[in-house]
């Protein structure tokens, strides 16, 4: 097509240049036939077929080279515009993930920085009720936040559970909270000296407080490292 | 070969969404009558037992112990067999954890027990 427009020989002179302005895109730069002929070049090549065929080559609508009207003006014009279409739709996509990836992870960090609270808040209750008089309000309630940190702790896979291609907000391996550190927890603070084992109060320093405080550390580190990995 | 028989327990829907503590003794819904009333029977007639866990407040390690552990040491069944006839359906991998552990040691707490 009209993509690389050899210039054709050089016509005769212009005799009489037309004066009319040339409705077409380049009609800005081309003012008229006649400025052109005044540059040296233009001197060289310019005729009155030569100018008419420099602009209706320009607006697209004729072959410099055959002279044909032109058969389809996607090589000129549509490409390189589909191709700008397409960046700027392509950067928007990676804007907009990368955005929404941001957003996911602030809202992964709150969600962990809240079950820390709830894990404190479960560890005071557990301390508190090993080391004080048996209370049966006090059993369901552990069982009840400990249910609860365990369920929010497997949910939190699913914060990137909708992503389903590339540009993950977090990667899913570093969501998962070890099973096997929640199930000590729950061991030391439910499994022994809990109902009717509760025989009495403990010890502040006695092994059993001291397993559960190690456990609920061991938690919290995972807690962290899950924040930490969902930081930007 | 013959078909094993799968019972499927469902702890919220069948049971309760608030299990309790160990023994009947103290109070309502504990391990010792969910194993009576679920886990028992079909594992003395040779089924496979499907319990799905999920769906209530949780559960203390005294209720999963006393139920699953509690199964193992009254049938006096094989380890391996009980593992492969009682299985666990939960998202809480800590739950199914705890459950296969309760399974694994349920005759060394019995053997605790009577020394």
């Amino acid at each position: 097509m009209s993509s690389a427009l050899p210039i054709p020989a050089a016509p005769a002179p212009a005799a009489s240049a037309p004066k009319t302005v040339v409705n077409s895109p380049a009609s800005d730069v081309i003012k008229s036939p006649e400025k052109l002929a005044a540059t040296d070049s233009a001197k060289l090549c310019f005729s009155p077929d030569f100018a008419k065929n420099i602009c209706e080559c320009v607006s697209h609508t004729k072959c410099l080279k055959t002279n044909e009207p032109a058969q389809s003006s996607f090589g000129t014009t549509m490409f390189p515009s589909a191709v700008s279409a397409a960046l700027v739709i392509i950067g928007w996509i990676i804007v907009h993930k990368a955005q929404s990836n941001r957003e996911r992870r602030k809202q992964i960090r709150e969600y962990v920085s809240n079950l820390c609270d709830d894990l404190t808040e479960l560890e005071s209750l557990a301390i508190v009720y090993h080391t004080s008089a048996r209370e049966e309000a006090k059993e369901q309630e552990i069982i009840s936040k400990l249910g609860r940190l365990e369920k929010a702790c497997s949910t939190l896979p699913r914060f990137i559970e909708s992503q389903k291609f590339l540009f993950k907000a977090v990667k899913p391996e570093k969501l998962k909270i070890d099973g096997k550190r929640m199930q000590v927890l729950r061991q030391a603070m439910t499994l022994n000296h809990f109902g009717d084992e509760h025989t009495g109060a403990l010890g502040h320093q006695d092994d059993f407080i001291l397993n559960l405080e190690l456990a609920t550390v061991e938690v919290r580190e995972a807690l962290e490292g899950v924040r930490i990995d969902s930081l930007d | 070969m013959t078909k094993v028989e799968t019972v499927v327990v469902n702890v919220a829907k069948q049971f309760t969404k608030l299990p309790g503590l160990r023994y009947i003794r103290l109070g309502r819904f504990s391990g010792e009558e969910f194993r009576q009333k679920f886990l028992l029977e079909p594992l003395k007639q040779g089924k496979t037992i499907i319990v799905e866990l999920d769906g209530v407040r949780g559960y203390g390690s005294s209720f999963l112990e006393e139920a699953f552990g509690g199964t193992v040491r009254e049938l006096d069944l094989d380890i391996t067999d009980a593992l492969n006839r009682i299985k666990i359906v939960t998202s809480v991998e800590s739950w199914r954890l705890d459950v296969e552990e309760y399974i694994r040691t349920a005759k060394s707490r019995k053997n605790a027990t009577n020394a």
